[in-house]
């Protein structure tokens, strides 16, 4: 238990650190728009096939659950506003968090840890190139630019798939399905997605990447710091959400539903 | 030229001592490499050669002992101070260390892109150059995964010499090479330092190599110094890991 809790704040520490270096980095070095942009192509255009799938099919099936349930108590027209809320809200931004934390907090870490214990960070280093730089920050501005438009096409996905199961298949009237569903979502709801979302995409690069630098010696190390990348990051955008959602309807309640 | 007392030597390395994993690797390294001159640190396998040559250039941090570089002491300077420093000293990883995300022609551009050169034609230009140099005229296209280990360490010995810098450190640019092309590259070290001027410290097995480029001589055993000085003396040695190493050498060629 000692031993646990002292390798978990060490854990926490290099987290700290690493997000300190990156700021740093951002107030006095050079951004390198190039690495940004072919990070911004390799984080957000290439994820969003997960990302699309994953809303459409979250939306669907919360969709068909909800409508079941309030069909019985003839409330069927809830179905658009709950289906929303629960995309903006938590579902958009935790699920697409999650797939890209798959996805590429792996890739971060397989990436950087390969290239710590092949000496290539010393090579940078020794070419008076800062690996944070050089590799951390790009990564960083990259998700920070495609996390919230990854949220946004999951949340929008998810709707588009929930409203035609609702109205082609259940038979519930468009207008009215859409009615409900914009006098019911407000721009709060989308806000606090992509809020969280920005935030989940942070953890998942200074996660990964932490756990890249630090990666031990050989490729059991390398695939060790990938595990490690994807558990970590994908637990702690779970456990961060949880808090973020109390600030945020504090902060940005919902609608009231009054039907 | 042997008496310039008053040049300050490159590096000047005094009580080096480091520890990794519990284990002491450097214990107590001292010697100098005077500028324009080449140092060989000759010494058997896990003596700490490699990690005394990360030393050099501020990669590893003494826990004891300093490092100067042209009289600066470098322990005490943080990774921004020490980039100019390390702009100015090439360095040959052991295993080449070559950026795999990258061809063999963005390689060898790289530390002169990040030295602040944005002419993409002189940068061209000294590509081409530096690849005729270790004989890989034509292979600018090709990814380090495919290449053979002695390309890798040839694109790499490429890559340290690019951006012309003051110094080299190059860990044993030679092993893995068939004999050929180990002496051509031995030639081109040699070379480098008569044309460039250049101060280089080489760490190797190859005693034919360091009969040929060294100016000075250190013979690292688990740790220590066993022998500093010119590289005729160490034939004379009579320490009995330095006999065992000539010896075993003698045999090999035989
Ligand atoms: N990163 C590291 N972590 C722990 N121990 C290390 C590390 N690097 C080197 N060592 C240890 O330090 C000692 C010296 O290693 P070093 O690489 O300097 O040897 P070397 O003299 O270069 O040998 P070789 O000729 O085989 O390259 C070895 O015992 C090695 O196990
Ligand atoms: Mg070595």
């Amino acid at each position: 238990m000692m031993n646990w809790s002292r390798g978990f704040l060490a854990q926490l520490g290099r987290f700290g650190l690493l997000s300190k270096e990156v700021l740093a980095s951002l107030l006095h070095s050079g951004i390198r728009w190039r690495a940004v942009s072919s990070q911004i192509v390799a984080i957000g255009i290439g994820s969003q096939l997960v990302v699309i799938v994953t809303g459409a099919f979250t939306g669907a099936v919360f969709a068909a659950q909800a409508y079941f349930k309030f069909k019985e108590l003839g409330l069927g027209s809830a179905t658009g506003p709950v289906v929303s809320i629960a995309m903006c809200r938590e579902l958009g931004p935790v699920l697409a968090a999650l797939m890209v934390a798959g996805r590429m907090g792996s890739a971060m870490a397989a990436e950087i840890g390969t290239m710590r214990v092949t000496q290539q960070v010393d090579a940078l280093r020794s070419f008076g190139v800062d690996p944070v730089d050089y590799l951390v920050v790009p990564k960083f501005l990259a998700i920070l630019v495609s996390m919230p438009v990854l949220v946004a096409e999951a949340i929008w996905l998810g709707m588009i798939a929930a409203e035609f199961l609702t109205v082609e298949m259940f038979g519930v009237p468009r207008p009215w399905f859409d009615a409900q569903l914009v006098a019911h979502t407000r721009v709060d709801d989308v806000a606090t997605g992509l809020i969280k979302g920005t935030i989940f995409g942070v953890i998942i690069v200074i996660v990964s990447c932490a756990r890249g630098i630090h990666a031990k010696d050989g490729a059991v190390g390398v695939g060790q710091a990938t595990t490690r990348a994807v558990v970590d990051s994908s637990l702690a955008i779970l456990v961060v959400n949880f808090f973020l959602s109390l600030l945020l309807n504090y902060w940005l309640p919902t609608s009231s539903i009054d039907l | 030229m042997d008496s310039l007392p008053d040049k300050l030597p490159f590096f000047e390395v005094e009580g080096l001592h480091q520890s990794l994993e519990g284990q002491e690797v450097l214990r107590g390294v001292s010697f100098s490499a005077a500028q324009g001159k080449t140092t060989v640190i000759l010494g058997g396998s896990g003596a700490g050669k490699s990690v005394l040559l990360r030393h050099l250039n501020g990669l590893m941090k003494p826990i004891a002992g300093t490092v100067k570089v042209m009289g600066r002491d470098i322990g005490p300077l943080s990774e921004r101070d020490l980039r100019p420093i390390r702009r100015s000293i090439g360095v040959l990883f052991q295993d080449g260390a070559l950026f795999d995300s990258m061809d063999v022609s963005e390689n060898i551009a790289f530390p002169l892109r990040e030295g602040g050169e944005r002419d993409e034609s002189a940068i061209a230009a000294r590509v081409e150059e530096t690849l005729s140099l270790v004989g890989l005229h034509g292979h600018e296209r090709k990814r380090p995964d495919a290449l053979s280990g002695g390309m890798r360490k040839r694109v790499s010995l490429a890559r340290a010499i690019a951006a012309r810098p003051d110094c080299l450190l190059y860990d044993e640019p030679t092993a893995g090479l068939d004999p050929l092309l180990s002496e051509n590259i031995t030639r081109l070290i040699a070379r480098l330092k008569d044309e460039m001027r250049l101060t280089s410290v080489m760490v190797t097995h190859n005693l034919g190599a360091m009969r040929f480029v060294a100016d000075h001589v250190i013979f690292l055993n688990h740790g220590r110094v066993l022998y500093a000085g010119e590289p005729e003396g160490l034939e004379d040695s009579t320490d009995e890991a330095i006999r065992n190493f000539l010896d075993a050498d003698a045999l090999g060629r035989e």
